[in-house]
């Protein structure tokens, strides 16, 4: 129940869809999904993220990928948020601005205060980025970041 | 919130942002400086600590109870009501279409129609553009730092993924 | 392609069940969850959130879409829930957790009830809707029809109590 996951009908590109009119008020949309990859046991690919699909299987080798939890918010230029992510991690944007279709973001993923990832990135509008490794239950993590502002 | 972000924080005023750190709501420069002040701050870093352990018991405790709970009797333990609910709303319905005997109410319905019919089509006009169908994922990295032992970045060629790899090798984990 | 919630909204206004069982049966745990943690008993829970959605569905009129479904759901669930108690048609328990398997999180878990009985009922419903459910204090503002900084003042007073109640098993 904690992960008060929103109804979400394909990750991404369903998600950043609805929560477009919200981002034309000016913000971005930023929508952070937490995957759980792993190895072993009957393959899975849960539904929800079929829209990652070529994207996973082409970076990675792991059999299953289970979406744990997904989060959207609508976020003001220069404005942070902070995301749950399994594990006790949290993750940490702050959209600085758009240029050439492009949304500048300081992204920062912590684990019990410890920066495990500081970046600042320009990502492409409506793209995802990607950020895994981190060790999760049986398996790794894998954080999917997408960011939408029209 | 907004809430000026300052270098190097007092323990007091830090402890004052914690709520809002801990629940994503502060400006982002001064989440970055909690954030840092709590990495290098173990009193400050318990205090967070404890208000992420209530959350955590909090959410679970909730989250078990939830989870025992059979749902499945939920719908049909109301379905009858709402049944009831939708009813009386046809009836409610019916009782127009009665009154619609009158010519002048049957063209004051029509226009009316009409309207709520523009408004509809209006309403429900695709404002938002749908998808980009080819998927474009590229993103520049301007910097990146990291406390884990190890960081890789790897791409993907079709639709410009980028994967930022933490490696946790070595830590004994 | 799952239906949003807008659009079961307006097909369940058409007088179409199917599109409301779906409303229900997407958001009744979610309901359910906030409403155990306001009445801290299965037994009321249950009923609330039956209550919740049957409200929900008479007055599907005013739900104008300025805030989502989910938040507007909230509100009558927290209100519901308020009703309930002032009403008092059953004495409060403390019960949560009574099903869970292990004798120690059972402990914990009746102890967290506890605490959070003892908020006020206002303060109650901002740590549920923050920690159970997740909300961002201007959705919780928008549940509870209040500022922004009452969520703030609110939460932190829930927190330093259940902290203070707590602080031997947290």
């Amino acid at each position: 129940m904690r992960a008060a996951a929103r109804p979400l009908a394909a990750v991404f590109l369903g998600a950043l869809l609805a929560a477009a009119s919200a981002a034309r008020a000016g913000g971005v949309a930023v929508t952070v999904g937490s995957v759980l990859a792993t190895d072993g046991g009957q393959p899975e690919f849960d539904p929800r993220l079929v829209a990652m699909k070529p994207q996973f299987d082409s970076l990675f080798r792991y059999s299953s990928y289970r979406l744990m939890k997904q989060e959207r918010r609508v976020l003001d230029w220069g404005q942070g948020a902070s995301f749950d992510i399994p594990g006790g991690r949290y993750l940490v944007i702050a959209p600085k601005e758009l240029r050439d279709s492009k949304v500048s973001m300081q992204v920062m993923l912590l684990e019990g205060g410890r920066p495990l990832v500081d970046t600042s990135v320009a990502l492409r509008d409506h793209g995802v980025l990607l950020v895994g490794g981190p060790k999760q239950l049986e398996g790794v993590l894998i954080v999917a970041i997408g960011a939408d502002t029209e | 919130m907004a809430i000026a972000a300052r270098a190097g924080m007092t323990c007091r005023e830090v402890e004052k942002l914690l709520d809002l750190f801990l629940d994503g709501e502060l400006e982002a420069r001064t989440m970055r400086t909690v954030a840092l002040h709590v990495t290098r701050c173990e009193p400050c870093e318990a205090l967070l600590q404890g208000l992420e352990r209530l959350q955590d018991v909090v959410g679970d405790t909730i989250g078990d109870a939830v989870a025992e709970v059979d749902f499945a009797r939920f719908w049909p333990s109301i379905a009858a009501e709402v049944d009831g609910v939708q009813r009386s709303w046809r009836g409610l319905g019916g009782r127009v279409r009665a009154l619609a005997r009158t010519p002048l109410v049957i063209a004051a319905a029509m226009a009316a129609a009409l309207v709520v019919s523009a408004i509809a089509l209006w309403r429900e006009m695709p404002a938002i553009p749908p998808p980009p169908t080819v998927v474009n994922n590229q993103v520049r990295i301007d910097t990146l730092t990291s406390d884990a032992p190890a960081v890789a970045l790897l791409s993907e060629s079709a639709t410009n993924t980028t994967v930022i790899w933490i490696s946790e090798e070595g830590r004994g984990r | 392609m799952e239906r949003t919630d807008t659009e079961l909204v307006r097909l369940t206004r058409q007088g179409d069940r199917g599109a409301f069982q779906e409303l229900v049966e997407r958001h009744q745990r979610k309901v359910y969850a906030v409403l155990l943690g306001m009445l801290h008993d299965h037994d009321a829970a249950w009923e609330t959130s039956q209550e919740t959605f049957i409200e929900a569905l008479c007055c599907l009129d005013r739900f104008k879409g300025e805030a989502s479904f989910s938040t507007w759901l909230y509100r009558i669930a927290v209100n519901v829930a308020i009703d309930y108690q002032r009403h008092e048609r059953h004495p409060p328990r403390v019960g949560v957790a009574d099903t869970t398997v292990a004798a120690q999180s059972r402990e914990i878990g009746e102890r967290v009830c506890a605490a959070i009985a003892q908020l006020t009922p206002e303060h109650r419903a901002a740590i549920l809707l923050r920690e159970v459910e997740g909300l961002s204090y201007e959705e919780i503002s928008r549940v509870m029809e209040c500022a922004k900084g009452t969520v703030m003042s609110r939460l932190h007073y829930a927190r330093k109590k259940l902290q203070a109640q707590l602080q031997d098993c947290l």
